[in-house]
C-alpha cells in the first residue's frame, strides 16, 4: 500500500502516529518512524529545553523522517515554533487551534504543515494559510476532542478541501484504515492503538487498563469547560464529572481539580488522581506489540480488505 | 456600518435577535465554540471581501468589530 501521504512525508506505511501529551516521547517516535510510519514527539505544555532533548534523542536512534506536534494553547509555543525550524524538523503537526500566524514561518523553513482539523471551517482556513495536509480528527479519538465523528467528518473534510486528508479518531486496525481510505483519507493518525507499544513509556497499569477496556469504558469529561476530553472511566474521571454537574463548583476550581491529572496517569499509574486519555477504540486494542509490528498488522489487515471488497459490486 | 453588518451575522450563527447584539456580548454567553467563532469569521470575511487570518484569540463581537476595523481601514 502507498498512498500520497507516504510520498509527502517520505513513509512506507500510511500512518501517523499522533502526538499525544506526557506519553509521545523521542522512545516511541523514534520506534514508529523507524518501523515505516510517522512518528510524532508531542511538545505540549513541555519547555523547549525538553523538546530539543527529545529531538537529539530521536535522531540519536533513526535518521528517518519524524514530527513535532505542537499544541497551540502551550505557555511557550512562540519558542517551540522557534525550536523547530532552528532543528529543520521535518514535519509539524498542530493541535487546540488554528496554527494560521505560525505557518509561514514553518513553510519558509522547508517544514510539512499538517494542523488537526475538526470541522471544515477549521480545515479551510488552514488550506489558505498553506498547510501541506490536514488530520481530521473525530470525537472517537482520546484527548482532547471536537464534536463531529470520524464517520461524518472525513468525507466532508474531503469535499472542503483539495489537500491531501488524514483521518483520525476510533482507527485502531485495518479495518479503520480501510475504511477511511473509503471516505476519501489518504492515511491515517492513531493514539490510542499506539498506548500499548512496546516502545512506548507509560506506566504498566496504563497499558493494562488500555487492554482490559471494552467498548463502553471510555467518557468525555470537561464539556462545560468547553474543552470536552475522552478518557478511561475511573474514579478520577467519575469524581470529574460529578464535580462538573455541581453548579456550585466554578471552572476555576474545575480546571483545578484536572490539571496534571494525565500527567499521573502516564508517570504514576494513579487510578484516583490521574486521568488516562484514551479513545473509543480501545476496546480493539489487545496487546503489547512493537510500534512496527502495530503498523505492519494494521497495513497488511487493511490490504487484505481493500482487496477482497471488489466482490461487493460484481 | 461595521458593527450593524457583523452583529447581523453574529445573530444569525446563533439565531437571536440583533438587537440583543451589543460590542461586550462574547461568544462564551452566547454559547458559540472556537468552531463556531471560525464560521463567523469566515461569513464575516465573505462579506467585508477581506481576510481576517485569525479565529482564536476573539472574545466578544467588540474584538471582532475592531479586527474588520484595522483591516478594512474603516
Ligand atoms: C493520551 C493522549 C494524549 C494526547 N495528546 C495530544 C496532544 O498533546 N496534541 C494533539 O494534537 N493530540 C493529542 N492527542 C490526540 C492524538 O494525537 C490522536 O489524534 C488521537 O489519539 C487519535 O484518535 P485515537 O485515540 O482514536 O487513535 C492525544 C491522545 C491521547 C490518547
Amino acid at each position: 500500500m502507498k498512498t500520497h501521504l507516504c510520498e509527502l512525508l517520505g513513509i512506507r506505511y500510511p500512518i501517523i502516529q499522533g502526538g499525544m501529551a506526557w506519553v509521545a516521547d523521542a522512545a516511541l517516535a523514534a520506534a514508529v518512524s523507524e518501523g515505516g510510519g510517522l512518528g510524532i514527539i508531542a511538545a505540549a505544555n513541555a519547555p523547549a529545553d525538553y523538546v530539543r532533548a527529545e529531538i537529539n534523542k530521536l535522531r540519536a536512534k533513526t535518521d528517518k523522517p519524524f514530527g513535532v506536534n505542537i499544541m497551540l494553547i502551550s505557555p511557550v509555543v512562540d519558542e517551540i515554533v522557534e525550536l523547530v525550524i532552528a532543528e529543520k524538523v521535518p514535519v509539524v503537526t498542530t493541535g487546540a487551534g488554528l496554527p494560521n500566524k505560525y505557518v509561514p514561518s514553518l513553510k519558509a523553513a522547508g517544514i510539512t504543515v499538517l494542523p488537526v482539523v475538526s470541522s471544515c471551517g477549521m480545515a479551510k482556513m488552514v488550506e489558505r494559510a498553506g498547510a501541506d495536509a490536514v488530520i481530521a480528527e473525530g470525537g472517537e479519538a482520546g484527548g482532547h476532542i471536537g464534536d463531529l465523528n470520524t464517520m461524518a467528518l472525513v468525507p466532508q473534510i474531503c469535499d472542503a478541501v483539495k489537500l491531501p486528508v488524514v483521518a483520525a479518531g476510533g482507527i485502531a486496525d485495518g479495518r479503520g484504515l480501510a475504511a477511511v481510505m473509503m471516505l476519501g483519507a489518504v492515511g491515517v493518525q492513531m493514539g490510542t492503538r499506539f498506548l500499548t507499544a512496546e516502545e512506548c513509556s507509560i506506566h504498566p497499569r496504563y497499558k493494562e487498563k488500555i487492554i482490559a477496556a471494552k467498548d463502553i469504558d471510555t467518557i468525555t469529561t470537561g464539556k462545560r469547560l468547553g474543552h470536552p476530553v475522552r478518557a478511561l472511566k475511573t474514579p478520577f474521571t467519575r469524581a470529574f464529572l460529578k464535580n462538573e454537574g455541581d453548579p456550585g463548583m466554578t471552572p476555576e476550581e474545575l480546571e483545578a481539580f484536572g490539571s496534571g491529572a494525565l500527567r499521573k496517569a502516564v508517570q504514576e499509574g494513579d487510578e484516583k488522581g490521574g486521568c488516562f486519555m484514551a479513545g473509543q477504540s480501545c476496546g480493539l486494542v489487545k496487546r503489547i506489540q512493537p510500534a512496527e509490528e502495530i503498523m505492519r498488522e494494521t497495513v497488511t489487515q487493511a490490504e487484505d480488505i481493500l482487496k477482497g471488497a471488489v466482490r461487493w459490486v460484481k | 456600518m461595521v458593527f450593524e453588518k457583523i452583529a447581523q451575522l453574529v445573530a444569525d450563527a446563533c439565531d437571536m435577535d440583533v438587537k440583543e447584539v451589543t460590542k461586550e456580548t462574547s461568544f462564551e454567553d452566547m454559547e458559540l465554540d472556537s468552531l463556531d467563532v471560525i464560521e463567523v469569521v469566515m461569513a464575516i470575511e465573505e462579506e467585508f471581501k477581506i481576510n481576517l487570518e485569525t479565529g482564536d484569540d476573539l472574545k466578544t463581537v467588540g474584538d471582532l468589530v475592531k479586527l474588520v476595523e484595522t483591516k478594512t481601514g474603516a
